[in-house]
């Protein structure tokens, strides 16, 4: 889902960045004032969480990969704005350090991996979970909270992909930027998001959730026991299994930079 | 549609715009096989970020009896 470079018009980008500015501001100053100093490493493994998450890269139908992004898990974990600092700044070491979507494109990533997803699927969740009052519920919340949240990410990627050869055409009526219209654009990044990737997100949200439930409760709930290390044991885990995300290497049609 | 062959050419901003070399390209470390150089970017992302929030975590203060700065 990581938009790279040159894919969307410069404009498109400024605009998408300028509607991220305030949620950042907002989430900065609401991490500041609820996040207790202990509590602010939190934000970082989970951001390790999400940018380890994004590297298993699974085949998708179309010949593409995809990923999950965790958003919504960390939302969960941790509240739903700071899931929005951590998955910002992991997007940011993603296209600063490894080309992995672009650097004028970084506030339209932000936007729909930080932002929509996150708040969605933390909504849908907590909507959910207010109203079936049992873990099967939370975990019934969880599950369709992240499966929404991502096919809304992957459905506002396909628009701002769509949008740019209505808007943006040189002289001869040639698309300038990302040439496929909307009725190309939104089948084939909502399709595989709602077969594949989305199914993948949910699973690894429950599942990941469940783990640290069980082996580190103080995580999520206050006052309870909390144990780090077997979390940063987690995260060791997901390196070494990190090159299970090698195995698909489908040309990615929102993925990378396949066009240079 | 796939694979740009419909299209039959490379639009003009795609062709020559913005070009960022990042440090690790795509995950991959020159001379180094791919599962190790996707091993080492997993770490290298992973120690980068976890870092920089005990980072910031060390450069809060903490006043006792509030959560406010």
């Amino acid at each position: 889902m990581h938009i790279p470079d040159n894919y969307l018009s410069p404009s498109t980008c400024v605009v998408l960045a300028a509607a991220m500015i305030p949620v950042w501001a907002i989430a900065v100053k609401k991490v500041k004032e609820e996040v207790t100093k202990d509590k602010l490493p939190m934000l970082g493994i989970c951001a390790a969480f999400s940018f380890l998450m994004m590297m298993f890269n699974v085949p998708l139908p179309g010949g593409t990969t995809g990923h999950a992004v965790g958003g919504t898990l960390i939302a969960i974990l941790i509240g739903p704005f700071s899931a929005c600092i951590s998955v910002t700044i992991s997007l940011l070491i993603q296209a600063l350090l490894f080309g992995d979507g672009g650097v004028l494109a970084f506030g339209a990533n932000s936007f729909n991996m930080a932002f929509v997803l996150p708040f969605l699927g933390y909504f849908i969740y907590k909507f959910i979970k207010d109203r079936v009052h049992s873990a099967k519920g939370e975990y019934i919340g969880m599950a369709i909270g992240s499966y929404a949240g991502i096919n809304m990410a992957a459905l506002c990627t396909a628009i701002e992909f769509g949008i740019q050869p209505l808007l943006f055409q040189n002289a001869a009526g040639q698309p300038v930027y990302s040439p496929y219209p909307l009725s190309v654009s939104i089948p084939a990044m909502t399709i595989p998001h709602i077969l594949v990737a989305g199914v993948v997100e949910a699973i690894f949200t429950v599942a990941i959730f469940i783990f640290i439930k069980k082996v580190s409760p103080g995580t999520i709930y206050e006052g309870a026991k909390q144990k780090t290390k077997a979390v940063y044991g987690l995260v060791i885990a997901l390196i070494c299994l990190s090159p299970l995300g090698l195995l698909a290497t489908g040309t990615a049609w929102a993925n990378g930079a396949q066009m240079r | 549609v796939s694979g740009g062959s419909a299209l039959g050419f490379v639009p003009e901003g795609m062709a020559d715009g913005f070009r960022f070399e990042a440090l690790i390209p795509d995950y991959t470390v020159a001379g180094l096989p791919d599962i190790a150089g996707y091993i080492l970017s997993a770490v290298a992302g992973a120690a980068i970020l976890t870092i920089v929030f005990k980072i910031i975590s060390s450069m809060k203060r903490e006043k006792v009896g509030s959560n406010l700065e």
